[in-house]
């Protein structure tokens, strides 16, 4: 066995949570090489050390388990919560309506019928809207956002929301990629001041 | 006695002279000196650490870092890090002899890398590595075994002689993985000095000796007068140069049209605008960042400058902080002017725009292109006695209602918002009419300290029994659900002297464009209320829920951005109580 294979061999073995010196293969590759003796000996204190360690109970278990007993909301990328927050601002008030009221509201009148009594409002020879049907009265709890009052801002809600959020997704990507001269040189350099104080492992046993 | 008196002046004479000697041969160079004195002034980035080793020790054994290990999921994610730490760390010392009271020794001085451009694609980026260390002997040990360890490796060239006037110096040349390239090694008194190019090696132990040498790092106003703006405590420190990366901004290929375009010509901009970028870090019980981008606005041409300025100056609501609030963010976002240079920019030709980033409905446009600059949240904790007809906590809202820019004459939003909010109400209430239902929208107007409020209940998601209370003042336009704090808010300053604000605020950054403040002890312990004393609480609902992990790891969060004519300021603290 090479030394680096030894390496991988440990990586693996602390890994899977088993004890390294019990381990054959180490071992025997361990007598031979003194500086992966003296590895071994290291990492089995270590892997001791933290098997020795005793459980704790973090802060707030409680809390956090009883939070995730609520229903779970979609949680977006950060880019995505970006593009959102910019079109959130953007739509100003009534987004913010929607965030801050946390129940559901009483039944609210629909984008059609609103419409619906618009005309009937302006045409004289369109009937009225007949009352509705017991069935179709029945109160449901909504959870219409504010703007389906408007529907114009529910059309555009509803067919601009992901392109809204698609036109932020690859700015991230494009601000990295016009720093990539700065990034790209310090990597390099610093790759190579590495080298000078690390002998590379292409050239160990 | 004669004689004496001649021998003690002889020996003194001696250890005068031997004295001279011993400090000649010391490396000008003061323990208290900054490094930066050593560096070129042609680097392009620089992050200079002082007393890395015990600052990493203070991280560790602060409150900050207790309160975050603590976190199962955060300690899952850290666990495979750790144990790659533990292994360098272990292999370290076997490769190196470097053990970890060594390691706390030698990162217990100064540390400065530099990285300079790369000139072409096929050349190697120069950078530069220089440690000072307390301990020479343990510096010379440590390098020592280092280029032991090369040399067993088959990887050491042969090795250059720096001379200077009647000192030699040798540093030692170690092959790098590129065709040709080398890396070299010095040690000069409690100085360690790692660069894979010739001329920084030459001229970095040229400015340790004192022998002539080009300008330094140290010498250049820019670099300086970003000096002056960092936290003098904090431990890191980053400059970046931008003029010596104007090259290879200029060679990158822009983009015909569209958004790249946008955001290719943008970053450039901004780049050509900026002097320096600067940033400082310090982390112990808390942790601070603040990042100062010397941009002048006046080289900000177009569409680019239109929207800084619309960025730019001093918040009013950012200054107005309850004493008390949960979380609020303030501060000024110009989204009408931001959209007019947009929209300007793209009738002129320069950027063919896909719609999505023009937004260009109609509603939003004029909502938008119809406010003014300045914004402003604020979520309050819930009241001592929270009874079921009360809303569990307050909010509060302002927004500036009026254009600030001449030749931008749209509508007041406020002009037209309210009377539309009740056309809605009345259209929706004859909509109930004709359907035999009960008016889901119900408007009143009320009259709170004087100040006339519209009050209108029964909007989609609001809580039953909650009402969304307006007030107009001058410019500004509140909204909020308790009547009392909308009209206190309509009639002057919401109020002053925030503790956690005062607590966490930037010393120097005193007029904020924009700031975000969560008292995340505060959120933790209105969650706890909500949940021992009313179910229906704000915080069980899931909004402010969110932000419960958050608060589990910290008391307070505070971001300032200041944005004036000649620097972007931004300033985060996060902090345990």
């Amino acid at each position: 066995m090479q030394c680096l294979e030894f390496e991988s061999r440990l990586q693996s073995v602390l890994d899977a949570r088993q004890a390294p010196q019990a381990d054959a293969a180490l071992g025997g590759h361990a007598a031979e090489c003194a500086e992966c003796r003296q590895l071994l000996a290291a990492m089995t204190a270590v892997a001791e050390y933290a098997a020795a360690m005793p459980a704790v109970c973090p802060a707030g278990l409680t809390r956090q388990v009883l939070q995730q007993m609520q229903p779970r909301r979609r949680v977006l990328p950060l880019r995505w919560a970006a593009g959102l927050a910019a079109a959130a601002a953007l739509a100003g008030v009534l987004p913010l309506w929607s965030w801050l009221s946390g129940g559901h509201g009483p039944t609210a009148q629909t984008a059609e019928t609103h419409h619906e009594v618009q005309l009937a409002q302006t045409v004289p020879n369109r009937p009225a809207p007949q009352p509705p049907s017991p069935k179709s009265a029945i109160v449901e709890p909504t959870t219409a956002e504010p703007w389906s009052l408007v529907p114009e801002l529910s059309a555009f809600s509803a067919q601009n929301s992901h392109e809204l959020t698609a036109g932020f997704n690859g700015v991230g990507d494009e601000v990295r990629e016009g720093l990539a001269p700065v990034t790209r040189s310090t990597a390099g350099a610093l790759e190579s001041l590495w080298q000078a104080l690390s002998p590379t492992e292409d050239n160990r046993s | 006695m004669t004689s004496a008196g001649g021998d003690r002046r002889r020996r003194s004479a001696a250890l005068a002279a031997m004295l001279c000697g011993l400090l000649s041969a010391v490396p000008v160079l003061a323990a208290d000196d900054s490094l930066a004195r050593l560096v070129p002034d042609t680097a392009g980035l620089c992050v200079e650490a002082h007393d890395l080793a015990g600052t990493l020790v203070r991280l560790r054994d602060g409150k900050l870092a207790k309160r975050v290990g603590q976190q199962p999921a955060i300690r899952t994610g850290l666990a495979p890090g750790l144990t790659k730490l533990s292994a360098a760390r272990v292999l370290l010392e076997a490769q190196l002899g470097v053990s970890d009271a060594d390691a706390s020794v030698l990162l217990g001085g100064d540390v400065l890398v530099a990285v300079w451009p790369e000139t072409s694609a096929a050349a190697e980026a120069a950078g530069l590595l220089i440690l000072r260390c307390p301990d020479e002997k343990l510096l010379k040990r440590v390098a020592d075994t280092i280029v032991k360890r090369q040399r067993d490796a088959d990887r050491l060239a042969p090795s250059v002689m720096l001379k200077f006037d009647d000192r030699s110096i040798e540093a030692h040349a170690i092959k790098t993985n590129r065709a040709a390239g080398r890396a070299f090694l010095t040690t000069v008194g409690r100085l360690a000095v790692v660069t894979n190019d010739r001329q920084i090696l030459t001229h970095v132990v040229a400015a340790v000796v004192d022998a002539p040498h080009d300008r330094v790092l140290d010498d250049l106003p820019a670099y300086q007068a970003a000096g002056q703006r960092l936290n003098p405590d904090a431990p890191l420190r980053v400059f970046l140069n931008p003029r010596r990366w104007d090259e290879q901004m200029h060679a990158r290929k822009r983009p015909s049209t569209g958004r790249k375009a946008l955001v290719h010509d943008a970053i450039d901009g901004l780049w050509q605008a900026t002097d320096y970028v600067s940033a400082s870090l310090e982390a112990a019980d808390s942790l601070k960042l603040e990042v100062f981008c010397a941009c002048q606005q006046s080289r900000l041409s177009g569409p680019l400058g239109t929207i800084f300025s619309g960025l730019t100056g001093h918040s009013q609501l950012a200054a107005r902080l309850p004493s008390k609030c949960l979380a609020a963010a303030a501060g000024r976002l110009d989204l009408g002017r931001m959209l007019t240079a947009l929209l300007d920019s793209q009738s002129l030709g320069k950027y063919e725009l896909e719609p999505p980033v023009l937004f260009p409905q109609a509603a939003f446009m004029a909502l938008a292109g119809s406010l003014g600059p300045e914004f402003g949240l604020f979520i309050l904790p819930p009241a001592d006695t929270d009874t079921p007809d009360q809303p569990p906590l307050s909010w509060l809202c302002g927004l500036e209602t009026q254009p600030i820019e001449r030749g931008r004459d749209g509508p007041s939003t406020a002009s037209w918002l309210v009377p539309w909010l009740r056309e809605t109400v009345r259209v929706s209430s004859s909509a109930a009419k004709v359907r035999g239902q009960q008016p889901a929208l119900q408007s009143r107007v009320v009259k709170q300290d004087g100040i006339e409020l519209t009050g209108i209940s029964g909007w989609p998601r609001l809580p039953a029994g909650e009402t969304l209370f307006l007030a107009e003042q001058q410019r500004m336009l509140w909204l909020g659900n308790s009547a009392a704090l909308t009209s206190q808010a309509a009639k002057g300053p919401v109020s002053t002297g925030n503790r956690r604000y005062e607590a966490l605020r930037h010393p120097r950054l005193n007029e904020p464009s924009d700031l975000l403040l969560l008292d995340l002890a505060e959120i933790r312990r209105a969650a706890d209320k909500g949940a021992a004393t009313n179910s229906r609480s704000f915080l069980n609902s899931g909004k402010l829920a969110k932000l419960l992990p958050l608060a589990d790891l910290a008391d307070g969060l505070l971001l300032q951005v200041q944005c004036d004519a000649a620097c972007t300021a931004i300033a985060l603290h996060i902090a345990c109580d």
